[in-house]
């Protein structure tokens, strides 16, 4: 059985034909080409899949492709396309040592985008709380809040200049 | 892991997914922030649907209203975070919303409806307790236009066992509002914060009333409560139940009433 669905990943408008039991994770990486999106545990644990879809957060390997149809993907790969600078977020990763094999930074971007969007003040426990749902072997977290909270004051001090 | 195989529907229209759902390996799927997790893992036990009927596209089920008798009426597509943020949830049914602010990750709870939480029935997750704790009724479609309502407690039969036969699912999910001077509180412990706690407890706190306490995670089913376990009359209750989690179940209703004003 297989069911055609239309997906606007990064921007761009797809249809691509797929089974039901693939995921999102399945079929923006190995149908589509979107190896942004990493796959760790694929059961929704770690949060590493971590996409946006209609603005949203969605963990890509616990979410069927079909239930996506019609849906516009954001991934990291749309945060700051090739050549332009990088997104304020990924500069303050790198700034903060925010990453060392760089598994999961995919969908700590996605997460972090989506909380300073919805709360530009976040309080340190709020980034902790946000992130809670993306798991990092290598850092022991650290220079993560600290990337999030950098991003955050940059952003802040942008609006009040 | 790759999921198993299965066929998939996504109806227009109530009707055409309760006859769907009445063949046989039909199996709903709102958010599928439990179910596609479990399909997954693949586990021994675990769901092998032969038909996902997918809700997603069926009318007039993603919305929070209040009925004219002042219940507050939650459709079966309601996702976790839209009754986590609305305002109508805020006023009417402030435990909701505090316990939904501990289920899972905002990427789930994005994702994740209310209705389908209640619907996996596990015993120690927050939305069947609450559902329990806020007299919840469902209100079950089914085939030809089949309509009928039951009490949660009735519903919840289980670990993820409902009292649903082939072709019904839950349409709407009904709470009783927050009465004048009333305080409610949702409290949990689990060992990593926003993991399945393994203990929580939902208290309603009226001025002249015996506070009300729903317990989730001590049976396999949410368990209610007239009175602090601690204080005696319903110690008989937790006999022979857990040690360990009816220990925790102590102290959280005693921080849980105190969160109440008692």
């Amino acid at each position: 059985m297989m069911l055609p669905i239309t997906l606007t990943v990064d921007g761009a408008r797809t249809t691509v034909e797929v089974e039901p039991r693939e995921t999102l994770a399945d079929v923006l990486r190995d149908r589509l080409g979107v190896y942004g999106v990493r796959v760790a545990c694929g059961e929704g644990h770690c949060g590493a899949c971590t996409i946006q879809l209609d603005g949203a957060t969605a963990r890509a390997c616990t979410l069927l492709a079909v239930q996506a149809d019609g849906g516009a993907i954001r991934t990291v790969e749309g945060m700051a396309p090739t050549g332009a600078p990088l997104h304020p977020l990924q500069a303050a990763f790198v700034a903060e040592h925010a990453l060392q094999c760089g598994f999961c930074t995919a969908g700590m971007l996605m997460s972090a985008e989506e909380l300073l969007r919805e709360r530009p003040q976040a309080s340190d426990d709020e980034i902790r709380a946000g992130l809670a749902g993306n798991l990092c072997r290598c850092t022991g977290y650290q220079g993560i809040v600290r990337a999030v909270r950098r991003a955050r004051d940059e952003a802040n001090e942008g609006e009040a200049r | 892991m790759t999921l198993p195989p299965f066929e998939y529907a996504r109806p227009h229209a109530l009707d055409e997914a309760a006859a769907l759902l009445a063949t046989d390996g039909a199996r709903a799927l709102a958010g599928g922030q439990s179910l596609v997790p479990a399909l997954a893992a693949r586990q021994p036990g675990g769901p092998r649907p032969r038909l996902l009927v997918d809700l997603a596209r069926l009318p007039g089920l993603d919305t929070i209203a209040l009925d004219p008798d002042g219940r507050l009426r939650i459709g079966a597509l309601v996702r976790q975070r839209a009754a986590e943020r609305s305002p109508l949830v805020a006023r009417h049914a402030p435990l909701l919303a505090q316990a939904l602010a501990q289920v899972g990750h905002p990427s789930t709870r994005n994702r994740g409806t209310v209705v389908g939480s209640l619907a996996h029935a596990e015993p120690a997750a927050e939305v069947p307790a609450v559902a329990v704790a806020l007299g919840g009724v469902a209100v079950i479609a089914g085939p030809a236009g089949a309509r009928r309502e039951l009490p949660v407690t009735d519903l919840l039969q289980g670990p993820q066992r409902l009292a649903l036969d082939p072709g019904e699912l839950i349409a709407e999910l009904l709470l009783d509002p927050l009465v004048p001077g009333e305080r409610q509180a949702w409290l949990e412990f689990a060992p990593r914060r926003f993991d399945l706690p393994l203990v929580g407890v939902a208290a309603r706190v009226v001025p002249g009333r015996e506070p009300r306490l729903t317990l989730a995670g001590v049976a396999p089913t949410p368990m209610s409560v007239t009175q602090h376990p601690a204080e005696g009359c319903d110690m008989t209750l937790l006999e022979g139940l857990d040690p360990h989690r009816t220990r925790i179940a102590r102290t959280l209703t005693r921080r849980a009433l105190e969160a109440c004003g008692r």
